[in-house]
């Protein structure tokens, strides 16, 4: 093991701890943090949304992409660029909206109020979602963890998992909570700066762009296709395979959930896309670049990577001096955690606050909801451990089980005032269960002719294309059709006119959130000041 | 060597798309002089919610 690597990896973890008990002091409980009483700053909001949303795919399973596919990855990106910008416009100020409207702290508050179901139907079908997918999602997150750990420290990968479960059960489930929103703006800020940096390092160690791409071409020509190869049908195919997580961002509650607890939602306009759309094209293309000059300096013969997937671990070992190698290290972990924590969460908050809470009407102490955090995280492990510990096809699976049960109810709701519970109620049932069966049983998570009978002439079709893309839009067409057949209450098709009106933008006079209390930011802006700090 | 002309543009067309997508949305309420009508009940401060909510990051 690199002592070097190690040093610089502990002083990073400590660096965060501190930077998370200090920032603590102004969100005292995590509570607090996840609706922020509907006050936090909207660039914190903006880059702890985007840490949540990248980790261990942006850092490890994209370059793995990239790493084998060539320049033909970079469409995941442009569905990744166009998700982000998708969710910002059709989801993030609407649904902040409703939400301060409603009240609501989660996706299947929002849901339930929206289309006012009583019969608890949207809100048990909402926790299965959240419940199978992000405990699969979790896992992505342990894989993710254990290769980093296991290319930066030398042990194997499932020792390197076990290691990310015991460092994130320490640090989060037993109440260690200061993972809260500035350490993720921290998180952010570091991927970021090691996702610039690795590219050029790795430029300069090929010996510029030209030499990059003669090396690839002379090993495999396609992987400088934009198609990889692929040409007419097969091309789209392959374009659509790449950049189908675009419809994924629609809904995904982890992400959403930060639109609901922003300050204002005409802040997510300006300056919230750019924040977060500009921080979204610097690391996909840096995450693309790493990977794809990693598979360069791999043909060179300067690299040794033993999985795609831990190509960015590896170059920083090779191209970083050990302690900055350490930090980068820690960051992936780090931002791993970041996701891993909240999916967590989300995942137990769906059993004790939409099960026991809201449906049968029980309270869940503190305690308990430790505890069954512990048992979402042992299911978790049990499906890394076994899993095919590949975590580009791993955060797809749990990926298009939450946008098919969720993305397209979101997006109508928001959009449609004739959407009703009951189209609702069969769409989202239609999204779970197809999308189990297809996943777990039939194709695995893309389209492909290997599967039985009329699902193999189909995946030849799709070839390639993950299975959720399809579903999204069939589950979107089930919806609009039962809404069509029934009727929704009168009362919510007013509301939802009413609340989307436009009028003219203010002008000259203070607005209210100009003069009401001071926000988060400003709160730690005035520590800083009184301590002498800055 | 360098990547071809298809391969700039993958490149390069999504991302100044990307752009010009994200220049138009964040000043649109400036372009049409409308935006959404928010009041005080969407933007209070939440006190009471903070308390009632058992998960979070």
């Amino acid at each position: 093991m690199n002592t070097e690597i190690l040093i610089g990896f502990l002083f990073y973890l400590a660096l965060l701890a501190y930077i998370g008990w200090w920032a603590n002091k102004y969100t005292k409980t995590e509570d607090q943090y996840f609706v922020g009483g509907r006050k936090v700053h909207v660039l914190a909001a903006t880059l702890s949304d985007k840490a949540s949303d990248f980790s261990g795919w942006l850092m490890l399973g994209y370059p793995g992409s990239a790493f084998k596919a060539g320049l033909g990855a970079f469409w995941a990106a442009v569905g990744c660029l166009f998700g982000t910008l998708a969710d910002y416009v059709l989801i993030g100020p609407r649904l902040r909206i409703y939400a301060g409207k409603f009240r609501a702290i989660t996706v299947p508050d929002y849901l339930e109020a929206r289309l006012k179901d009583d019969t608890k139907m949207i809100r048990i079908l909402s926790a299965l979602i959240i419940l199978i997918f992000m405990t699969a999602y979790v896992a992505a997150q342990f894989t993710a963890g254990g290769k980093t750990f296991a290319e930066g420290f030398g042990i194997s990968d499932n020792a390197g998992i076990i290691l990310t479960v015991i460092i994130l059960t320490a640090y989060v489930i037993t109440g260690g909570f200061f993972a809260v929103v500035w350490t993720d703006v921290v998180q952010a800020m570091f991927m970021l700066l090691t996702l610039i940096i690795v590219p050029f390092l790795a430029l300069a160690k090929i010996g510029g762009f030209d030499k990059a791409t003669q090396i690839i071409a002379q090993a495999d020509p396609t992987k400088l296709d934009p198609f990889g190869g692929a040409t007419g049908w097969a091309a789209i195919i392959f374009a659509i395979g790449y950049a189908s997580w675009i419809v994924g961002y629609l809904g995904q509650p982890h992400i959403v959930t930060r639109y609901m607890s922003v300050e204002d939602p005409r802040k997510l306009r300006r300056p919230g896309i750019f924040i977060s759309g500009t921080w979204t094209i610097i690391v996909l293309w840096g995450a693309f670049f790493a990977g794809f000059l990693g598979f360069a300096m791999h043909q060179a013969g300067m690299l040794q990577v033993s999985d795609p997937e831990k190509v960015i671990p590896a170059m920083a070992v090779e191209l970083m001096p050990g302690w900055l190698a350490g930090f980068v290290i820690a960051g992936i972990i780090s931002a791993v955690m970041s996701t891993a924590d909240s999916q967590l969460l989300v995942a137990s908050s769906a059993i004790a606050r939409d099960f026991y809470h809201k449906v049968l009407g029980k309270e869940v102490g503190k305690k308990q909801m430790v505890n069954i955090s512990r048992v979402v995280a042992l299911v978790g492990l049990w499906f890394a451990l076994t899993g095919n510990k590949v975590v580009y096809e791993m955060v797809a699976t749990a990926w298009g089980g939450l946008a098919v049960g969720f993305g397209p109810i979101l997006v109508l709701s928001l959009w449609w005032k004739r959407v009703t519970k009951e189209g609702a109620i069969v769409g989202m049932a239609y999204g779970l269960v197809s999308e189990v069966i297809l996943e777990a049983k039939v194709y695995g998570w893309a389209f492909n002719p290997d599967a039985p009978g009329i699902f193999g002439t189909i995946g030849s079709w799709f070839n390639g294309v993950p299975v959720f893309f399809i579903n999204f839009f069939i589950t979107l067409f089930i919806i609009i059709v039962v809404s069509l057949f029934t009727k929704p209450p009168e009362d919510v098709v007013k509301l939802h006119e009413e609340l989307f009106k436009k009028v003219p933008i203010e002008t000259g006079k203070k607005s209210i959130t100009e003069t009401r209390a001071k926000s988060q930011v400003e709160n730690v802006a005035d520590f800083l000041i009184e301590r002498g700090l800055a | 060597m360098g990547l071809s002309a298809g391969g700039w543009a993958l490149l390069l067309v999504p991302t100044l798309l990307g752009i010009a997508t994200m220049l138009l949305y964040g000043f649109w309420d400036r372009i049409t002089g409308e935006e959404y009508y928010v009041d005080d009940d969407i933007l209070a401060y939440d006190e009471d919610l903070i308390r009632q909510q058992e998960g979070g990051k």
